[in-house]
């Protein structure tokens, strides 16, 4: 037994009471702290930190959307986007991962050691792709055994799908995977890393419009990543289909009479300034780009002498050549330096100053008017315009062709090409103007460049006797007016007797015996006007006289023009088309315009056949076209 | 002992019902989120802890009651020798201790494994009051000599848990003393003298700091420099906390606690856990009981019978005090995480059993208050 006596110490207690009380107040002051901490994160701050608490328990999951399908003018299906399966596998659902693993093996070939490795690395929850877009034949096999196959899954996903291959791949464009840069700025904002956006071409141009609206999952996630429950979908949404304003036969006629070559071929509605055909040599497979840039492909196009990725029909400059003649023939005419009823003697050369320009013909031509100068392409009767004109004035007209400035069709990279002016060169040379420099420029060489689209648009100019329509990639709508109003467009300011003297010149390049055309561009029932060019790579030195181009090596050759309409009574299609080293306009690049007029207007061509069949027993004969 | 049979008749009015009301309701509730918080768990053993803590709590309130009808004087003449039993369990933890999440705290006994820091608290606490108690004997006021001893007292198990290392119960070891040398009388020289040393040994202390507990301290300063690194425990927990709002997300869906976004959820972070799914209003209470409970032991140190009483009230008090405070503090971000626990409430059966023989304690000496003998 122990026992104690309590001890009282008045003076302890007596001077533990002061302390007591600076103690409870410290507690009660802490106490007061935390509280309003609390009331801060639970009442002020909640809301913000349940959002935080959200995001930290929710995952969304994006699902790729649909892009619309491109169609050509007339429904034919060109660019879709078609189921791919991938093939996903969760080792965490699987009972025997190395059974099922094998089991895998005997149904599709793929690297399994390395696949198996791989999955192991990683956490076990987590999806593995096994497969890219494997076959239909794969998929089918896989489907059939499901059963057998625990822990692998067929993941579907979109891949875009370029129905024919190399077909107008620079038009219709590509898709790639959205870069850094572009995340998050303008257009682009709602798009996360791995989307895929319309690249190049009418992809990228309509991208607003072909995407579709992506879809979500919703899933409930733990800290450690593993995915609990779905909480809601948002299924995946289709973008708009679109109607281009190709027209399906003329491009392929395009693709393959350019086949073999480099260049690049467009047709226009010149009533409505709907692209018909956009063709550009070498092409590339936009396929290929579908489901990410296999590298070794893209390094061959970048590395490509050639330049496959460049559309030609937009990027490419060239000079001219003599199919600016027509562009100089508006110039002196609107200016009225010359007339129907103007001459000039051609012998072969033109000398000024101390200088002898010479025409592509040594012998000479002998007196030209103008619609013969065009038939003919005499050099000498448009050196002798240009000189009456000044470059200021030929720029001037120019302009008004649309030339030396984008045609603005909606197509990124386009370039504007050139025409000098003698402030121009005043301006980026810091030179004045030579006279004998407005000769070459008067021909379509020297500075001159221009793009096939501008000489397409400008040759529709002519054909629709001095208005020039706005170009657009889309077909027209049923219920949009074709009106030179609704459309909008420049008027070049061209009499009507003017225009039609325009318009005969080029018919006689195509149809008459002397044409320079005559031989290679007419269509059967249809009647064509164009005019040939040909570009000079080379600059010829002065008193030299024309190489033969079939002895020079092939980079050395001239570029080869054409430009066309037809039918000459009522152009419904013109055409533009440049073969690089071509050589001569006339034989190297008129039959590719031909066979482009020739598909688009087929279905003129079979009527009138089928109304010669009857003409005999009519007796009917064709009227020659004034 | 005649003592309690003298006791005997009175035991049921002379008990102190309120502070028994207020751990039972604190410890029940405790309980019952240790449940909410692992109920969603996968693994069974975590499905079962609040069974476990629900057990520990009946052998808890029977050591409790045991302690009450003790006279608490009794703890006075052994208590140098149970402090140098702790302390040589102590080094045994040390020496040959089980490791668990990188810390060497537990000892172990069979299946159990025991935390010999969490009855040093206690021991400590019987210590020192012998060595104030006969301190006073000699002097009216603390000088720095009678300092130096309980001083020594409490580096020696203060250097030997913060070496397992767990800074937070060390830290709760150097709070007992000074709570206890603040109400028995320090001098202001003294005191003065204890806050400089203080401010020596914290820079000290730092640069021996393991890089870990440096940056739980970072990342309380700062806890969004790294959210996925140190600052992620602070972090989680002030989501946990904030997204319960002022009602809270109910009971079992607290989405924090059932993804494992809060680490330690049943021990140090259950605070976090019951704070989101009661909301302020939740948390209020449990905070009303603890200051009620913290006031009820603290009316020991004024109201006992004699210096020992006081003494033995004011070191239980500064503990159970100081984990209330600091554990909530640390939950809500302002101060760095260190392994204390919420007392009562949080998981742990030495903790439990530590606190209930303290609770014990404090009733032993309310129930004696008036005695002369």
């Amino acid at each position: 037994m122990m026992d104690f006596a309590y001890g009282s110490d008045e003076k302890y207690f007596r001077m533990v009471r002061s302390r007591l009380f600076i103690f409870t107040g410290f507690v009660l002051a802490v106490f007061l702290v935390l509280l309003i901490r609390l009331w801060y994160l639970q009442v002020i701050q909640g809301d913000n930190l349940k959002e935080l608490a959200e995001s930290n328990r929710l995952r969304q999951i994006p699902l790729p959307d649909y892009r619309g399908t491109i169609y050509d003018r007339s429904g034919v299906e060109l660019v879709s986007s078609r189921a791919s399966f991938n093939i996903v596998v969760i080792r965490e659902d699987m009972p025997d991962f190395a059974a099922v693993m094998g089991k895998l093996a005997t149904l599709i070939s793929f690297d399994k050691e390395e696949a198996m490795r791989k999955i192991k690395a990683q956490q076990p929850f987590q999806a593995y792709v096994l497969a890219h877009d494997i076959s239909r034949d794969d998929a089918a096999r896989l489907e059939e055994h499901r059963y057998e196959l625990p822990g692998v899954s067929l993941d579907v996903r979109p891949v875009r799908s370029y129905k024919y291959e190399r077909f107008s791949s620079h038009l219709l464009g590509y898709l790639g995977e959205i870069s850094k840069d572009q995340i998050g700025q303008g257009f682009y904002k709602d798009y996360r890393k791995g989307d895929f956006i319309g690249k190049y071409g009418i992809e990228r141009s309509f991208e607003p419009l072909l995407r579709g609206q992506k879809g979500v999952n919703i899933i409930e996630v733990d800290a450690t990543g593993r995915e609990l429950k779905m909480i809601k979908r948002i299924p995946p949404g289709v973008g708009t289909d679109l109607y281009l304003s190709i027209d399906y036969k003329a491009q392929l006629a395009a693709e393959q009479a350019m086949e073999g070559k480099n260049g690049a071929a467009v047709a226009i509605n010149p009533k409505t300034g709907e692209i018909l055909a956009m063709v550009s040599h070498p092409d590339f497979n936009p396929n290929e780009f579908a489901s990410g840039v296999e590298t070794e492909y893209w390094r061959s196009l970048l590395n490509d002498p050639y330049f496959p990725l460049n559309n030609r029909a937009i990027q490419g400059v060239y000079p001219p050549g003599s199919t600016f003649k027509f562009v100089m023939a508006a110039a002196g005419l609107k200016e009225g330096v010359i007339d129907e009823n103007t001459v000039f003697h051609c012998n072969g050369s033109f000398r000024l100053g101390r200088r002898v320009y010479h025409c592509w013909k040594k012998s000479g031509h002998g007196n030209m008017t103008l619609t013969h100068a065009l038939e003919q392409s005499c050099d000498v009767y448009f050196y002798n315009v240009g000189l009456r004109l000044g470059v200021d004035k030929i720029y001037d007209m120019a302009l008004k062709f649309g030339l030396s400035q984008r045609t603005g069709l909606g197509l990124d990279h386009e370039k504007a090409g050139l025409i000098p002016s003698s402030a121009w060169k005043e301006k980026y040379r810091k030179e004045a103007w030579i006279a004998g420099e407005t000769l070459s420029v008067a021909i379509g060489q020297g500075y001159d460049q221009v793009t096939p689209i501008q000489m397409a648009r400008a040759v529709a100019a002519v054909a629709n006797g001095g208005w020039m329509p706005n170009l657009r990639l889309t077909r027209l709508g049923e219920h949009e007016a074709a009106t030179p109003e609704a459309l909008g467009g420049q008027q070049l300011g061209l009499s009507q007797k003017n225009a039609s003297l325009i318009k005969e010149g080029l018919d006689m390049v195509v149809n008459s015996e002397r044409g320079t055309a005559f031989w290679t561009c007419r269509v059967p029932h249809i009647r064509v006007a164009g005019k040939t060019g040909t570009a000079q790579v080379l600059k010829m030195k002065e008193g030299e006289q024309n190489i033969d181009q079939s002895k020079l090596p092939e980079k050395y050759r001239d570029h080869a023009w054409f430009v066309a309409f037809a039918p000459v009574e009522d152009p419904q299609i013109a055409v533009a088309v440049i073969v690089e080293h071509g050589g001569h306009g006339g034989t190297a690049a008129a039959p590719v315009a031909r066979a482009m007029i020739a598909a688009h207007l087929d279905a003129m061509i079979k009527a009138a056949e089928a109304q010669k069949a009857e003409v005999p027993k009519a007796g009917v004969q064709r009227k020659p076209v004034s | 002992m005649n003592d309690n049979s003298t006791l005997g008749n009175k035991w049921f009015s002379l008990f102190d019902w309120p502070l028994f009301l207020l751990a039972l309701s604190i410890s029940l509730l405790g309980v019952f989120v240790i449940y909410s918080a692992n109920f969603a768990s996968d693994s069974p053993s975590f499905r079962g802890l609040y069974l476990k803590q629900l057990e520990w709590n009946i052998y808890g309130i029977i050591l409790m009651s045991g302690m009450a009808m003790m006279d608490y004087r009794v703890w006075e003449r052994p208590a140098y020798l149970f402090y140098i039993i702790a302390v040589g369990l102590l080094v045994a933890v040390l020496a040959g201790g089980r490791i668990i999440a990188g810390s060497q705290r537990w000892l172990g006994v069979g299946s159990l494994n025991v935390q010999p820091s969490e009855m040093m608290k206690l021991v400590l606490i019987m210590a020192l009051t012998k060595y104030f108690n006969y301190a006073r004997e000699l002097s009216e006021e603390l000088g720095f000599k009678q300092l130096f001893v309980p001083a020594i007292l409490t580096l020696i198990p203060a250097l030997l848990i913060a070496k397992q290392p767990d800074l937070g119960t060390a830290g709760v070891l150097f709070v007992i003393f000074l709570v206890m040398a603040f109400i028995n009388g320090i001098r202001k020289n003294a005191l003065i003298a204890i806050i400089i040393g203080m401010m020596v040994l914290v820079p000290v202390g730092w640069f021996n700091l393991k890089d870990y507990q440096k940056n739980r301290v970072l990342a309380m300063i700062d806890p969004s420099t790294d959210p996925l690194g140190i600052g992620y425990h602070t972090i989680q927990s002030k989501i946990a906390i904030g997204s319960g709002g002022f009602l809270g997300k109910g009971f079992f869906a607290g989405t924090q606690s059932k993804l494992n976004f809060l680490p330690e959820k049943h021990t140090d972070f259950i605070f976090a856990v019951y704070a989101e799914e009661v909301g302020f209003l939740g948390v209020f209470l449990l905070l009303i009981l603890f200051v009620s409970l913290v006031l009820r032991m603290m009316d020991l140190i004024i109201n006992s019978k004699d210096r020992i009483g006081s003494l033995l009230a004011a070191g239980i008090t500064g503990m159970i005090g100081f984990h209330f405070l600091y554990n909530v503090s640390m939950t809500i971000g302002i101060t760095p995480i260190v392994g204390i626990p919420l007392p009562l409430f949080s998981y742990g059966g030495s903790a439990l059993l530590t606190n209930y023989a303290a609770i014990g304690i404090l009733m032993s000496i309310r129930m004696r208050r008036f005695r002369h003998d």
